[in-house]
């Protein structure tokens, strides 16, 4: 049993059902990818539609050689939605959960009747969840990667590892953002409302950019860009958009702290 | 001179366009069991939220232990223990991990007091918190507030929801407490139970303070209402005449009022007819304060 001994263990520990529960859906979800790519694979090849398809879509979902390869493969399923759209599914429960949950609840005034900072809270809890998120990540990768290995497919690992840890990163944006969203106004539906709604803005932002020239100098407002803009598994991480989401998570963290540390709690 | 362990000093707060607290002024002195009485949204969580730094005051200020509520709160509530009028546990926890959790959270708490305070308040520990009954629930919130030996005490409304026995072990704690030299803040809208606990009352009503008061002076202060009924005509002049007794209603053979102060004059009148049955009560705390401090309420 993990030892209750303090803020951030506990808040481990809260997430043990949870994680197992996302751990073993996305090594499943791995599985099943890698064991359906060979027949993605023949199927389109087989078609020859794929290349026939306008140069911007295939942009979209993944540059030129998108399904002949792992990498176009994968770089489309999972990390152009299901990927993130799970690691920020997951980011938010917890970030708007963090605060905001234990003050609808009714137990923040308790917990806060001890000797902890209001900053120490949101500093323990995030931890705890950004923790939880990386222990994700890093099934997802083992998930992937032993897959790759099992099925005898040959994607580089080392650049499987560096999207996942952008999926991480764009999951922590999300959940900094959540946990901002919570500490300001201390309601759940409040932060999972704003945190989803620019979910789904800054996504379809990202996504259309390529095929709508307005939209496309807007790319840079978008989490989504900077998370696999570059196409990580074809090209490597972008060191400037790793830049880019960590001053959005120091920024929306930051938020969090201020707002949470000056604001009346509820009862 | 006594140390002062809790000081307010036009202390206000506003939740919008309603009244929350209003100037209030107090002084607890270390050591004592001071009451915060009041009905129901007087203003008394309010004002324990400020001393704990939940929320914070529109004006004026909060001191405890000589220092500023809001700027040394953690410093502060390591000394403090906290029972709040709406207790929310950790449902997913049992009772043991939760009191692990926060004792961890403390300094200094001693196991062995805590399963000696469970089994004084016949606690299951082992058993998870969703299981458990309101006053069960209520016995792991009083065990958290006692098991670290805080400097001060706060309760909010403490004893709702426990059953008798587990009451009178509360009050036995609290006594301890007092001897130990431990003050306590004592919140609650129950006249007799303030009586019975505490060294000195302040009355809020409507988010002002309206006074403080020896509980000495509080008892005299009683309130109750009294019926009578007798088995014969009697003479309503001679109990008109009861100092302390407003008469309300009488007819020949009944008469209804409040006695304000000792019962001794109007049980002796009483004594003096064929009776066919007395009854009197405590009055409601609205009663005693409309007939005692009406004229100092200044809410709206």
């Amino acid at each position: 049993m993990i030892m209750l001994n303090n803020l951030f263990r506990k808040t481990l520990r809260d997430q043990r059902l949870s994680l197992l529960g996302w751990s073993l859906g996305l090594v499943g979800l791995s599985l099943y990818l890698l064991y359906v790519y060979p027949f993605v694979n023949r199927a389109a090849a087989m078609m020859k539609v794929l290349d026939n398809l306008p140069p911007v879509i295939k942009n979209l979902i993944g540059k030129s050689n998108f399904m002949a390869t792992p990498e176009g493969f994968f770089n489309l399923q999972p990390f152009s939605i299901l990927a993130p759209l799970l690691f920020i599914v997951f980011a938010v429960a917890k970030g708007s959960d963090a605060t905001a949950g234990e003050e609808e609840r009714g137990t923040l005034d308790l917990l806060l009747a001890n000797p902890l900072r209001r900053r120490q809270v949101v500093l323990q809890k995030s931890l705890a969840h950004g923790a939880a998120l990386f222990v994700l990540s890093v099934v997802f990768w083992v998930g992937m990667a032993g897959g790759t290995w099992l099925f005898g497919i040959a994607l580089n690992r080392l650049r499987l590892a560096a999207v996942i840890f952008s999926c991480w990163l764009l999951g922590l944006v999300f959940y900094s953002l959540s946990l901002a969203c919570g500490c300001w106004r201390g309601k759940k539906k409040f932060s999972i409302g704003v945190s989803g709604g620019l979910a789904v803005i800054t996504y379809l932002i990202n996504a259309y950019a390529p095929m709508v020239e307005n939209l496309r100098p807007y790319r840079i407002f978008s989490p989504f860009y900077f998370y696999n803009g570059n196409n990580v598994l074809s090209n490597s991480l972008h060191p400037v958009h790793v830049l880019v989401l960590a001053g959005l998570i120091a920024f929306f963290f930051s938020a969090a702290l201020f707002a949470f540390s000056r604001r009346d709690l509820s009862t | 001179m006594e140390h002062t362990v809790i000081r307010t000093e036009h202390l206000s707060k506003n939740y919008g366009r309603h009244l929350g607290i209003a100037d209030i002024g107090i002084e607890v002195h270390a050591g004592e069991v001071f009451g915060y009485l009041g009905p129901n949204g007087a203003g008394k969580t309010t004002t324990i939220r400020i001393l704990l730094d939940f929320i914070r005051p529109g004006a004026g200020k909060a001191e405890i232990f000589g220092r500023d509520a809001r700027r040394c709160g953690s410093e502060i509530r390591r000394r403090v223990g906290f029972l709040p009028g709406e207790l929310h546990l950790y449902e997913n926890l049992t009772g043991n991990d939760f009191l692990r959790f926060f004792a961890n959270l403390r300094d200094g708490v001693a196991w062995s007091y805590v399963e000696e305070l469970a089994s004084r308040l016949n606690c299951r520990l082992a058993q998870p918190i969703h299981s458990l009954s309101q006053g069960n629930k209520k016995k792991i919130g009083l065990i958290q507030v006692f098991m670290h030996k805080p400097e001060l005490i706060i309760l909010d409304e403490p004893t709702s929801g426990l059953d008798p026995i587990v009451q009178h072990e509360f009050y036995q704690l609290l006594a301890e407490a007092r001897a130990r030299g431990q003050t306590i803040f004592f919140s609650s809208h129950n006249l007799p139970e303030v009586e019975r606990v505490c060294d000195r009352v302040a009355i809020i009503r409507s988010g002002r303070l309206v006074a403080t008061e020896n509980v000495t002076v509080l008892k005299a202060r009683s309130l109750r209402s009294v019926e009578i009924r007798f088995g014969e005509d009697f003479d309503a002049r001679a109990f008109a005449a009861v100092a302390g007794l407003e008469i309300t209603a009488q007819d020949r053979r009944s008469l209804k009022g409040r006695m304000k102060g000792e019962m001794d004059a109007l049980l002796k009148m009483t004594s003096r007819f064929n009776i066919s049955d007395f009854r009197s009560q405590e009055s409601s705390l609205e009663e005693i304060f409309l007939a005692y401090y009406g004229n100092n309420d200044h809410a709206q």
